[in-house]
């Protein structure tokens, strides 16, 4: 299967859009602009009565953190093709797509449904002038029935994220996400623990190492960093 | 526009691959008709009668040029101005093997035709052969191939993910009964993804010196492509065929792709081995034990943190807060003032 390197999925998917939507406005630059205010939070006006509003912002947030076993993944609209200069032919596409891709952890159908299932305000409003996605009447099934519709078959998918292993051994496989970033929590916290106490005498490196076997629980599911988390005061998910 | 978050980069290129459609017959009648008349001359038949050996082996070559120019007219590589020059040489061609007396002169015309029939012909097809390009995508995939035809990119070591997806019209999903019209294009397009770390010039630019053979083998046969090896033609490539990314994920924005990878061996060093007997285990077997993994994983060991562009939304958003808190000291500034 071209679209997967391991447990890991590539899948790539381009949606054919409407020119216009109900109201007579462009769709692509509708869907760019809901993209946009998807990453971009609500700015939140918290003291009305000062002279003058102050407003606090919030960091940029994802709905796809949301989305279990998404390592990573991409939205852009697809205006129309390239020309390559004389002597080769100019063409243009018929219809403008939002081509998305996501690379994920496991099989499709249940990514699909929970990708739904975890999401489905925003993937209606994503969706919801694209030929062929009816936003009334969409529902999980129907949702992972329609992307794979709109699904094209990888050619090639690498995948830079394993480190190459011995042949045959059961390590030479792509992680789920839970394991990387678990993963990742336990080398930022060794790390620190190592800058920390590799000076130590062996009586207190031992209790030390300890207590961090205690704290970040290794073989546990938590604490792990958050899917998505890029401020480091506030990565840590206790479970 | 949203082409980073965090560590990642998201890279979009889309570049033209092959055509097709077009006249075939136009240059493949005549072509068949030389190497048949040159055949015929080898084989004794009527047909070839009159031909002596330097006219046979010329029809030869324009025979064959004029095939390689229908294949390429047929896939679509040939443009109208192409298409009528070249017509015209094939039945200049053509029209000389149709004369009884064969002389010098002719024979001249015709080879030199036949000849640039037969470069043009087989440059032309270069760029078109689609099949070509999914066999090296197939054979690059291959357990045996990979280290050989991506061990750079591992070398490299910046990508998270990458692929390459080639479509043709038809393979355009189309939901013709709400409307949708059909894609009707000469050219299949590559469509390639890339998750990288670092900056958009570090990682072209790495790629142009570290693995110019295997970017030359994957868009060699893509139309406009010229070569890897020289940056400024390969970057000029790369810009003009780029598409910005409107909303880029990443599930870990503060780590790059040897992160991932070393914190796999961090996590199986810790459990595996430190975590061994540590109940019963000596504080001297300890420290011992301790001393060898951060020796052996000393390169793994770093602390992650965020880089100065987070994402271009969280760069607009810091850029917004500095203003508002200039903004708010101003006002007190004032206030207090007054």
């Amino acid at each position: 299967m071209p679209n997967q390197a391991g447990k890991a999925y590539g899948l790539t998917v381009l949606c054919p859009l409407k020119q216009v939507d109900a109201e007579g406005k462009s769709v692509s630059i509708k869907i760019k602009n809901t993209l946009w205010d998807l990453q971009m939070p609500e700015d939140k006006i918290t003291n009305e009565d000062s002279e003058k509003s102050v407003v606090t912002v919030q960091a940029p947030d994802f709905f796809f953190k949301h989305v279990p076993n998404t390592y990573l993944a991409r939205f852009y609209i697809l205006e129309d093709v390239f020309y390559e200069d004389y002597p080769y032919e100019l063409e243009h596409l018929k219809s403008k797509y939002l081509v998305f891709t996501s690379n994920f952890y496991g099989d499709l159908e249940p990514y699909l449904k929970g990708m739904f299932e975890n999401a489905e305000k925003e993937i209606k409003s994503i969706w919801q002038d694209c030929y062929g996605f009816d936003s009334k009447t969409i529902n999980a099934n129907s949702f992972a029935d329609y992307i794979k519709k709109c699904q094209v078959e990888t050619t090639f998918f690498f995948n830079g994220s394993v480190e190459p292993e011995p042949k045959n051994s059961p390590n030479a496989k792509a992680r789920s996400l839970q394991e990387q970033i678990k993963s990742l929590y336990l080398k930022q916290e060794f790390s620190r623990f190592v800058f920390q106490n590799a000076h130590k005498k062996p009586e207190e490196l031992l209790d030390a190492f300890r207590k961090f076997v205690q704290e970040t629980q290794p073989e546990a599911e938590f604490p792990r960093w958050k899917a998505g988390g890029n401020d480091l005061k506030t990565i840590v998910e206790k479970g | 526009m949203s082409n980073i978050n965090g560590k990642a980069y998201a890279m979009n290129l889309i570049t033209p691959v092959y055509v097709h459609t077009g006249w075939l017959l136009l240059f493949f009648i005549p072509g068949l008709v030389l190497l048949v008349k040159c055949l015929s001359y080898f084989l004794g038949f009527p047909f070839g009668e009159g031909l002596g050996g330097l006219w046979a082996v010329l029809l030869a070559i324009a025979g064959v040029g004029l095939l390689l120019l229908g294949l390429a007219r047929w896939i679509g590589i040939v443009n109208w101005l192409h298409q009528y020059l070249f017509w015209l040489a094939a039945a200049t061609c053509f029209y000389f093997t149709t004369q009884a007396n064969h002389q010098l002169w002719s024979a001249v015309v015709i080879g030199i035709l036949g000849l640039a029939l037969l470069i043009v012909g087989f440059l032309m097809l270069r760029n078109g052969i689609t099949w070509l390009n999914r066999l090296i995508f197939w054979l690059a995939g291959l357990p045996a191939f990979q280290a050989t035809s991506f061990g750079g990119l591992l070398t490299l070591s910046l990508i998270h993910y990458a692929r390459w997806v080639i479509v043709r019209d038809k393979d355009f999903p189309c939901f013709a009964a709400e409307g949708q019209p059909r894609e009707e294009l000469k050219y299949g397009y590559m469509f390639f993804f890339s998750n990288f770390n670092g900056s958009w010039t570090q990682y072209v630019d790495s790629f142009s010196v570290a693995i110019p053979g295997g970017l030359n083998l994957l868009w060699k046969w893509n139309l406009g492509w010229h070569d890897a090896k020289v940056e400024t033609p390969f970057n000029g490539y790369v810009t003009r065929n780029q598409i910005d990314t409107e909303f880029y994920y990443n599930s870990y924005p503060l780590a790059s792709s040897n992160d991932v990878k070393s914190a796999k061996k961090v996590k199986r060093a810790i459990t595996d081995e430190l975590m061994a007997n540590l109940d019963t285990i000596s504080p001297e077997d300890f420290k011992k034990k301790f001393d060898k993994v951060i020796t052996e994983r000393q390169a793994d060991l770093s602390k992650m943190e965020p880089t100065p562009v987070v994402s271009l939304a969280h760069e607009a958003i810091e850029r917004r807060q500095s203003i508002q808190e200039f903004e708010q000291n101003e006002l007190s500034t004032d206030k207090s003032n007054s």
